[in-house]
């Protein structure tokens, strides 16, 4: 029988149960540290908040930072094998597709992580609620929860930032959060640069300053209409244009690093 | 079964490893891959395995390219690095997650190769030393019954007894669908092991040739005096005499030095090559 050498169901089910051995013991132990750690923070929080009751908008600062925090670090150890020479060797020569292993790692670090993490959670803020309720006979009341475009907008940022982690983890085996945050610095600051330098050739002698560029949405030009008075005007870019780039950032971007990551991996050598 | 052409590679621009590279290695041998150190056998061997990928030229394994890492191509091929990796399992978890992905591995040949080098079934690997679980790793791959097996210097770390358990093993294991591939810098060990013998020097192959005809034509023995022996190609002297190469004038094989000759096919008058 012809292999299927992309995908086939059985192996890639037998990667993902090996990945899931071979990572139990340190998902489990991440786990036990996540919710301990939610605990403490939220009972800190809580102690020094003197209110009879505790709104459960409380939390979501504490919900959004270890999302973002425990999310990231997490995806940063995605190909930490591929840092290691005989783990290096292992993990690429294991008979399953590039597409397997790939799809294994996006998957326990987006849908895995995410589910872990609301567990996490949940039972951190049941752990929490119970403690309080015991020891002041306090309650968390569920008014004042965030509406959904907000919760949307920060799972768009999450995933993003999840993508850009990952495949700077492809790049960057070890240390790989550190060498991606410092990527992703120069990329900005160099697009900063390309833009102001093109803004100033457009805008010769009109900019209020010369690195007064915000890039893909507008640049602050000095009005010279009225003598008397400095003014300044923020030209923004058009609105359909920003809206390309909001819907590019959300919808594009994210599966576009992915890819990337994925052929980043093909390309890996020993 | 195995096929480089025209490979070329290089760490560093300007230093290359392999110049126009070519080999072309056949199922049902146990190849030797000799050379000094830094020659390049394990970065072709990692190219035969797909880990490290040519500048240019192409090496095959069974057809497949090597780089493209096909899980059809990787199913039958095992390779025992020479710095390798064992999980912290015990050996049966190991064997539960692993062998699912080798079609023809087999349980029983696992179990009489660990027998054979007296590994215990339920230690755990962590628990190993390194010989140990260089044993688990050699039965593992043996056991995977893949087309391909290719050992980076495989003998490094078994003892005296253990080298000996290792030439038993893979003698047991050939067969005529298998293509095994040996690289090693200490030649003695694979003494009476490899039926081919491929040395790397200088950016390439400069010598693939079989045991039985380099024993056809060439002889290899030790005299007290060189003035004893004829047409000497190549000698060696120790402090017991001198070990020499001459031509083999009755064509019936006689035993194989394989340090002998891998010191003689590396001297630059190039008088062995000559004769083959």
């Amino acid at each position: 029988m012809q292999t299927n050498n992309v995908f086939h169901a059985p192996r890639f089910g037998a990667y993902f149960k090996k990945h899931i051995v071979d990572n139990l013991r340190l998902y489990l132990m991440s786990l036990v540290v996540l919710v301990g750690v939610l605990v403490a923070l939220g009972l800190i929080g809580i102690f020094t908040n003197d209110g009879e009751n505790i709104k459960v908008s409380f939390l979501l600062p504490f919900y959004a930072i270890l999302l973002f925090g425990a999310g990231l670090i997490f995806t940063g150890f995605s190909f930490i094998q591929l840092g290691d020479k005989s783990k290096g060797i292992d993990y690429l020569l294991l008979p399953a597709s590039h597409f397997e292993k790939f799809l294994t790692t996006l998957l326990i670090t987006t849908v895995g992580f995410l589910l872990v993490y609301h567990i996490a959670f949940g039972t951190a803020t049941f752990i929490g609620a119970g403690l309080l309720s015991l020891s002041r006979d306090v309650h968390f009341i569920d008014n004042n929860l965030p509406e959904g475009d907000e919760i949307k907008l920060l799972y768009h940022w999450w995933f993003m930032c999840q993508a850009i982690i990952l495949l700077g983890s492809a790049y960057f085996p070890k240390y790989s959060i550190i060498k991606t945050l410092f990527a992703v610095f120069i990329i900005i600051l160099l697009i900063g640069l390309v833009n102001a330098a093109f803004m100033n050739i457009l805008f010769y002698g009109h900019l209020t300053h010369w690195a007064a560029t915000a890039p893909f949405f507008g640049v602050a030009i000095a009005d010279h209409t009225k003598a008397d008075e400095y003014h300044s005007i923020f030209l923004e870019s058009p609105l359909w244009m920003r809206h390309t780039l909001y819907f590019i950032w959300r919808f594009v971007l994210p599966p576009s690093l992915w890819i990337l990551a994925y052929f980043r991996l093909k390309d890996k050598e020993i | 079964m195995i096929t480089i052409q025209n490979l070329h590679f290089h760490y560093k621009k300007g230093r290359p490893l392999f110049e126009g590279l070519n080999l072309e290695l056949e199922a049902g041998h146990v190849y030797g891959l000799l050379g000094k150190n830094g020659a390049g056998k394990s970065s072709l061997l990692m190219h035969i395995a797909g880990l490290l990928f040519p500048k240019s030229g192409v090496c095959t394994v069974m057809g497949y390219e090597s780089r493209l890492r096909q899980p059809a191509f990787l199913n039958n091929l095992f390779l025992v690095p020479e710095e390798f990796y064992l999980p912290q399992v015990t050996i049966n978890r190991y064997v539960n997650t692993y062998a699912p992905f080798y079609p023809n591995f087999d349980e029983k040949a696992f179990q009489q190769y660990l027998d054979e080098f007296k590994v215990p079934r339920d230690q755990k690997l962590t628990e190993m030393s390194y010989g140990q679980k260089k044993k688990v790793i050699i039965s593992f791959g043996l056991a995977t019954n893949t087309k391909c097996l290719i050992m980076d210097e495989p003998t490094n770390g078994l003892d005296i007894p253990s080298k000996s358990q290792f030439r038993k093993v893979i003698a047991a294991a050939v067969n005529e669908e298998k293509c095994i591939v040996i690289s090693t810098h200490q030649v003695r060990d694979l003494d009476n092991l490899i039926d081919s013998i491929v040395i790397i020097d200088n950016h390439k192959i400069i010598f693939r040739q079989d045991v039985e005809t380099v024993t056809e034509r060439l002889s290899f023995r030790s005299v007290k005096q060189l003035g004893e022996a004829e047409n000497v190609l190549f000698a060696e002297s120790s402090v017991l005499g001198h070990s020499i190469i001459t031509e083999n004038a009755g064509g019936t094989p006689g035993r194989l030095d394989m340090e002998l000759l891998f010191n003689a096919v590396l001297e630059p008058s190039g008088r062995i090559n000559q004769l083959f």
